[in-house]
């Protein structure tokens, strides 16, 4: 069931941003592609079927347009999801790092798929070690491997948040 | 916002502390050496009343030497830190061990990846958030401006990235405004599309303030034309520039 907007009532199992715009045409339908196969991944084999990646329906890097629908759109997807998963191929200027602060403002569980911790931005690179854990969501940074790797990760992800919200319960 | 180590910073910091110590040092024990001849010396001098004002003249300036050297080092262990010259920044890092949040009037991003060993790059980043931060304090209602970049001008002296992040979610926290500025060349991966992405997710009235031409990423374009958050764009040639947009403008530009 979606909502006028395209949400669905039930919110969605994980948002997923990854850099798109940014990145030049081959590497855009590469990029989108292995993204796309991680949430085929999700839906296939963990039930995961209600996840959010704003590519999905823009095929070409020129399908991009509309920057305020574009982020309003995000920004509801981001309050309306359970997790947040930013999978970081290479160092790149994206606003999926602008997605990033966003989710960790919401206080949603994010999760940092990277080739190599190095590559995230500096204040993430040991975001897990942040002392001050009332200024920050649980957080995960892990190694970004496949697809069907990637996807294991943020099954995994969701299941330790599962099991945290069942013992706070 | 520091997305780079610089080596050089550390070993500055390093000669800064050593410095420290060794006026601070060399004053203790010359104080000490001062105190400890005039007791030892003293009883030698024939003339009552030379003996006396000898004594009593060496005890009190070996006394001000040690308490001069003990107050040097004591600034040398507990002052050197990441946030040395920069009051907000020294709040934050006092409120982060305490939980609670640094109140800020604006806060102030710049990227800071790529300058490596490039001092000069760094020098002219610090000026330039330094002439900012400057034409923001001659506005009413901006008292505490606190920016990374000047908590630590010479070079990174945080110790982790995980301190750096802390010290930065504090200030954000209570920050009432929220200032980007990006040059022309904006470094890949750089910490303050993250920082922009919790302001706009606090709802914190944001001024983007970009060199020339350069394009914003796709979503802080939409975050600009969106009535939806606080997000307001101008662009730049130069520190002159933009002091005389905020003189202009005051407070407007972050849509007060």
């Amino acid at each position: 069931m979606l909502d006028p907007h395209g949400t669905p009532a039930s919110g969605y199992d994980a948002f997923i941003a990854a850099p798109m715009s940014g990145l030049p045409g081959k590497g855009y339908a590469a990029g989108r592609e292995s993204v796309l196969g991680v949430v085929k991944q999700l839906a296939v084999v963990y039930g995961m079927d209600q996840v959010y990646f704003a590519g999905t329906d823009i095929t070409q890097p020129g399908g991009f347009t509309g920057e305020e629908k574009a982020l309003r759109q995000d920004l509801e997807a981001l309050r309306a999801a359970r997790l947040f998963v930013l999978i970081y191929p290479d160092k790149i200027v994206t606003s999926a790092l602008v997605e990033t602060g966003y989710a960790l403002a919401l206080g949603l569980p994010c999760l940092l798929l990277a080739r190599d911790a190095a590559d995230l931005p500096y204040l993430l690179r040991q975001a897990v070690d942040v002392r001050a854990r009332d200024l920050l969501p649980p957080l995960r940074i892990r190694r970004l491997e496949d697809t069907a790797g990637a996807a294991a990760q943020i099954a995994a992800f969701r299941d330790a948040m599962r099991g945290d919200e069942a013992r706070h319960a | 916002m520091p997305d780079d180590a610089a080596p050089n910073g550390i070993a500055g910091g390093v000669a800064d502390v050593a410095k420290s110590f060794g006026v601070g040092g060399t004053a203790l024990v010359g104080g000490l050496a001062l105190i400890g001849a005039a007791i030892w010396k003293a009883p030698e001098i024939q003339d009552r009343t030379t003996q006396i004002a000898v004594l009593i003249g060496s005890l009190v300036a070996g006394a001000l030497a040690v308490l001069v050297g003990w107050l040097l080092l004591r600034q040398a262990t507990h002052g050197g830190g990441a946030f040395a010259g920069n009051p907000a920044g020294a709040r934050a890092s006092e409120q982060i061990a305490t939980g609670s949040t640094t109140e800020n009037d604006v806060f102030i991003a710049a990227p800071m990846a790529g300058f490596g060993a490039d001092e000069a790059g760094r020098k002219a980043a610090v000026e330039l958030v330094r002439g900012v931060e400057v034409a923001l304090r001659q506005l009413e209602h901006i008292r505490i401006v606190y920016t990374p970049l000047l908590a630590r001008p010479e070079s990174l002296q945080y110790e982790t990235p995980a301190t750096a992040f802390e010290a930065e979610l504090a200030a954000l926290r209570g920050a009432k405004r929220y200032v980007l500025i990006l040059p022309e060349s904006m470094p890949a991966g750089t910490s303050v599309l993250v920082t922009t992405g919790i302001a706009i997710a606090r709802n914190i009235p944001t001024l983007i303030l970009r060199e020339g031409g350069r394009e914003l990423p796709f979503l802080l374009e939409g975050a600009v034309q969106s009535r939806d958050v606080k997000v307001h764009c101008h662009p730049y040639t130069n520190l002159p520039g933009i002091q005389r947009l905020i003189q202009n403008n005051g407070l407007r530009l972050f849509g007060n």
